[in-house]
């Protein structure tokens, strides 16, 4: 290996797990790192691994430009058939999440299955017109392997439905059995109708094969009309052609259910024991074909040995088999013919993974069913849909695992991760994660926690989503990432803002206090639109209600209603709301009120402001260095202002109250 | 007025289209026809690479469908597409053939669509309109609005652009707030009316554009970000707005400060709201919560009107001049039942981002990927 590779668990098993290449020196260690978007940066590290050749390797990493390697998921399986899929698939899995167990649940979930096949079989339709629209022949390989899959998927989900939703009772599954057959094999219908629309019907080389299949299927009337048109059959005479009519007439069928079963039972046994009458009498010795649908209808070994081929598969041939040999079978009983079918297909046929799952479902063992299928399909959806679609049914709940959640809830997490590994299917994998009771928060805290919020939408949209899943902490962090990105992009007002949602009070402190030093260096307070108008659920801290109070104040200045400025000022002193590094701007706004023809300030108002000089004085807040001997003169000269203010302040304030006690 | 033929609406037609839609919009039909609408323009968001789409409905001139009654055959068929750099953040046609983008990186582009071949393609580009504070970094164009020949952006900035189509530099700039202004409209010739995440609506004379706004209407007690907003087609002091908590507000711009209505039906973000352009009477939202949302009130306007009506001159639809005074919008909560609100979307789960509506027919675009289209809207 000329260059170092790293492992990368894959959405398959572990066994084919994909390796990938990453062009660095050989000898060097791969260091991983998770990055945003569920990828990976790789750099490489000749750090940590003491071996011999160690001088050599720092050779090899000093000669190379030190490269950092994004690896990300290839997202192969997501196009816009599947997104689709994916999105419309979401709305059924969430309708599902909120049926109510009791009467009539088996056919809601029977309904809900149902919708899922459609979206199933859309999307294989969609995938068959975009596989023909695209040119590129990569492409149409690509969508005609997903096509293969899901048309795979379509058929087990219907066997699914029929074994596990439908029939749970045990009751006759042949009439279901018989249209799973017709839904997989359209071919059959398109056939039918192809050679009915034509003048000579028997010429057609699938004449025969159509008539067989029909009757194979269970649909003898319309086997009946195309036996009608061979130009051997007589009108009036009563001929092969009119006693197998006859017999194919008189066919008793089960629809759903409408008869008891030893009713259906009695009449069928008459029924075949008619047919086994006109065989053995001979009356179609001499029509090769009819004398084959004879044997057909009695259920002959041999016959169905013979129409193997027409049947194309084990199952299609049990089924077919099951309806002329033992038409009332229960579905746990399937199990006993699913072998010997498999036997009469012929020893040279292989066994797929296909035909073991369907083998297995036939054996009521879903632990097999669900391991064939996450092992072997690729994709988490399937499995992840139908399995959930069971646990609903009640069908998996014996199926506990060891390590902690369940199978559904396993699945489940898998499949949602696949969707979060897609940039843009956050939304859909969210509402998964929150329906895995015991992981699926903490699952999508991580997956969300990775998501850049690169705009206030998108935060908005995380919020939400954190909000409805409890993640609180998760919120806060997002708010804070905003508020960090806001102050970066000096938006200070949009910084405060987050930073206030974030209800980090140290950060939107930090914040506050960057407003308040603006306005000590400009004298002009910055986002006046917002900071006039903070509520009081914004005012989380102490510096935020001081700029708060403190904007009121130059708001009650500047509107003239001094007495209540005033008392305000003195009052986000005295009550230390103020942080002493302010102290000296405040006192400096006491100045224009000082000098004002009426007194503002009472005499123990005028005593506290003067103990505050005092002490700033004392603690030496001037906040002026030593150097600036123009700035510590400028600052003397205030402070002496100050002093001669409050001291003429005191005198006038006792004479107005000796007055006002006159 | 326009009725539906019955209740019996058709299913809305959801057409899944690989992408998150953040935007649809009409193609406008010319002034005065009553036709209904056939071709809109969406663009996507939050992809690996995003893009304006223009799309055809299923639907043929006369009304009837193309092909059979099949779902299928109405599903909006896709004409041409273009590549958008950045998340799609706002749509607005300037006439039936160009409409302006906005960006999520802070540019502005006007695009045109071409008839024969089918294509898109950008006819005027503004890079980076707008920044942050230093002009390094860019930072999305939230909003926009179009008054021939000018057009207005509105961004995460805090900052309005003026701009002329066609003329590279912005006519005017201003430094209009300090939070994100999320929506715009031009309400008069020179009157802009922007919102915020503030909660906060300001009213901007254009022609002074140093002496701040002219007004400052706000939410009062709890002042949630506003999202959207939507003047009155005809009445131009009624205006509606989206908020993050949901509650749709009705605001009077004549008046101070607050809104004179405010309804909650939906339990987060409201995207997007819509009056219908012919009867203002009925009004359309749409929101994260997945719901799009018909509000009709012209049961209310029939009991205002026959109560006092000397005080309210008739003002219903598309007769109703701009001088009526009254609006259905306009009153108190005490009669909120006298508005009724129908949840279009009802089996509907993910976010509904964006929505438009002209005549009868409604197009929405959602984060489910889907475009979805309704034909017969019952308008009264």
């Amino acid at each position: 290996m000329s260059s170092a590779s790293i492992l990368l668990p894959s959405d398959r098993s572990i066994r084919d797990a994909p390796v990938l290449t990453v062009p660095e020196p050989w000898g060097l260690m791969l260091s991983p790192t998770w990055r945003g978007g569920m990828g990976l940066a790789v750099h490489s590290t000749a750090r940590g691994r003491p071996t011999s050749d160690a001088p050599m390797l720092r050779g090899a990493f000093a000669g190379t430009k030190p490269a950092i390697h994004e690896i990300a998921w290839a997202q192969k399986e997501w196009n816009v058939c599947t997104r689709k899929l994916a999105n419309q698939s979401h709305l059924v899995f969430m309708d599902l999440q909120e049926i109510e167990p009791g009467v009539g649940q088996n056919q809601s979930l029977a309904k809900l299955s149902r919708r899922y096949r459609a979206i199933i079989h859309a999307c294989v339709l969609d995938l068959k017109e975009a596989a023909n629209a695209s040119g590129d022949d990569s492409l149409v390989a690509k969508y005609d392997t997903q096509c293969q899959l899901f048309e795979i998927t379509e058929l087990i989900w219907h066997l699914s439905e029929i074994l596990f939703i439908e029939c749970v009772s045990g009751s006759r599954v042949i009439p279901y059995l018989l249209e799973w057959l017709r839904w997989h094999k359209p071919e059959v219908s398109e056939f039918a109708q192809e050679i009915a629309n034509q003048l000579a019907p028997d010429r057609h080389p699938e004449y025969w094969n159509v008539i067989k299949l029909l009757i194979l299927h269970g649909r003898t009337e319309e086997a009946r009309n195309l036996l009608l048109q061979h130009p051997a059959r007589k009108h009036g005479v009563y001929d092969a052609y009119s006693s197998m009519d006859e017999l194919l007439r008189k066919m008793p069928l089960q629809s759903h259910g409408t008869h008891s079963v030893s009713e259906f039972n009695l009449r069928w046994q008459q029924w075949r024991e008619e047919c086994l009458l006109r065989l053995s009498e001979g009356q179609f010795v001499n029509h090769g074909h009819l004398q084959h649908i004879a044997q057909l209808l009695c259920g002959d070994r041999d016959a169905f040995c013979e129409a193997r081929d027409l049947c194309g598969s084990w199952y299609g041939l049990m089924v077919s088999r099951l309806l002329f040999s033992d038409p009332v079978i229960r579905a746990l009983d399937l199990r006993l013919h699913a072998e010997p079918s498999m036997a009469l297909m012929g020893d040279d046929v292989e066994v797929g993974v296909l035909d073991n799952i369907l083998l297995a479902m036939l054996q009521y063992n879903i632990p097999e069913v669900i391991s064939l299928i996450s092992s072997s399909f690729g994709n988490w959806w399937s499995i992840a849909h139908l399995a959930d679609l069971l646990h609903h049914a009640g069908q998996l709940e014996s199926h506990q695992l060891e390590y902690g959640s369940s199978m559904r809830e396993f699945l489940l997490l898998e499949y949602a991760s696949s969707l979060m590994s897609h940039t843009s299917l956050w939304q859909v994998g969210a509402d998964y994660f929150l329906q895995c009771p015991v992981y699926g928060k903490h699952y999508l805290e991580v997956y969300l926690d990775r998501i850049a919020p690169e705009s206030d939408m998108m935060a908005i949209k995380l919020l939400r989503l954190c909000n409805k899943s409890g993640l609180e902490e998760l919120a806060c962090s997002i708010c804070k990432k905003m508020a960090m990105q806001a102050k970066k992009n000096e938006r200070m007002g949009s910084a405060l803002n987050w930073a206030i949602r974030s209800k980090d009070a140290s950060f939107s402190a930090a914040i506050a206090d960057k407003f308040l030093s603006q306005y000590a260096e400009s004298g002009h307070f910055p986002c006046l639109d917002m900071v006039d108008h903070l509520n009081p659920a914004m005012l989380i801290n102490d510096q935020m209600i001081f700029l708060a109070k403190y904007r009121e104040f130059h708001r009650l200045y500047s509107s003239s209603q001094l007495k209540d400025s005033a008392e305000l000022l003195v009052s986000l002193l005295t009550s230390r709301l103020a942080p002493k590094k302010y102290w000296f701007m405040l006192l400096i706004d006491c100045l224009p009120l000082l000098e004002l023809d009426q007194v503002v300030f009472a005499s123990d108002q005028t005593y506290e402001l003067l103990q505050c000089l005092e002490e700033v004085e004392e603690l030496g807040l001037l906040n002026v260095s030593d150097d600036d001997m123009d700035d510590k003169a400028a600052h003397g000269e205030k402070v002496q202002l100050l002093r001669i203010g409050l001291a003429t302040n005191l005198a006038r304030a006792f004479l107005d109250n000796d007055g006002a006690g006159r | 007025r326009i009725m539906a033929a019955s209740n019996s609406a058709q299913e809305p037609v959801a057409k899944y289209v690989g992408h998150k839609v953040a935007r649809v919009r009409w193609r406008p039909t010319p002034s005065g026809s009553l036709e209904e609408p056939a071709c809109f323009v969406s663009g996507s968001w939050d992809d690996t690479w995003n893009r304006v789409s223009i799309w055809r409905t299923g639907m043929r001139e006369d009304g009837s469908f193309a092909g059979k009654w099949s779902s299928l055959a109405r599903e909006p068929q896709l004409e041409g597409e273009i590549r958008h750099d950045g998340n799609v953040t706002d749509i607005q046609f300037v006439d039936s053939e160009r409409f302006i983008v906005a960006s999520s990186t802070g540019s502005v582009c006007v695009m045109r669509h071409r008839q024969a071949p089918q294509a898109i393609d950008v006819a005027h580009f503004w890079d980076r309109l707008h920044s942050c504070a230093s002009g390094q970094s860019p930072v999305a164009c939230t909003a926009l609005s179009v008054n021939p020949p000018d057009v207005v952006t509105v961004g995460e900035d805090g900052r309005i652009n003026v701009l002329r189509i066609d003329v590279n530099q912005p006519l005017l700039s201003i430094d209009a707030d300090s939070l994100t202004i999320t929506c715009v409209a031009c309400v008069r010739q020179s009157e802009l009316l922007t919102g915020s995440v503030g909660g906060q609506l300001k009213l901007w004379d254009i022609r002074q554009p140093t002496s701040g706004p002219a007004k400052i209407l706000m939410l009062v007690d709890d002042p949630v970000a506003l999202h959207c907003l939507d003047q009155h087609p005809n009445q131009q002091h009624v205006v509606a707005t989206g908020g993050e908590d949901g509650v749709l507000s009705v605001w009077d711009t004549r008046q101070e400060r607050s809104p004179l209505a405010q309804r909650e039906a939906h339990t987060s973000s409201i995207w997007e709201v819509k009056f219908h352009p012919a009867c203002p009477d009925n009004l359309f939202t749409c929101s994260e919560d997945g719901s799009l949302w018909h509000w009709d009130a012209t049961t209310r306007l029939m009991s205002g009107f026959t109560s006092t009506p000397a005080a309210h001159p008739v003002g219903l639809g598309i007769t109703a001049g701009s001088g009526s005074s009254y609006s259905p919008w306009l009153t108190d909560d005490s009669s909120r039942s006298e508005i009724q609100a129908t949840n279009l979307l009802p089996w509907h789960r993910l976010p509904v981002h964006s929505l438009d509506v002209q005549m009868r027919s409604l197009v929405c675009g959602t984060d489910s990927e889907a475009i979805i289209v309704m034909n017969d809207l019952c308008i009264r």
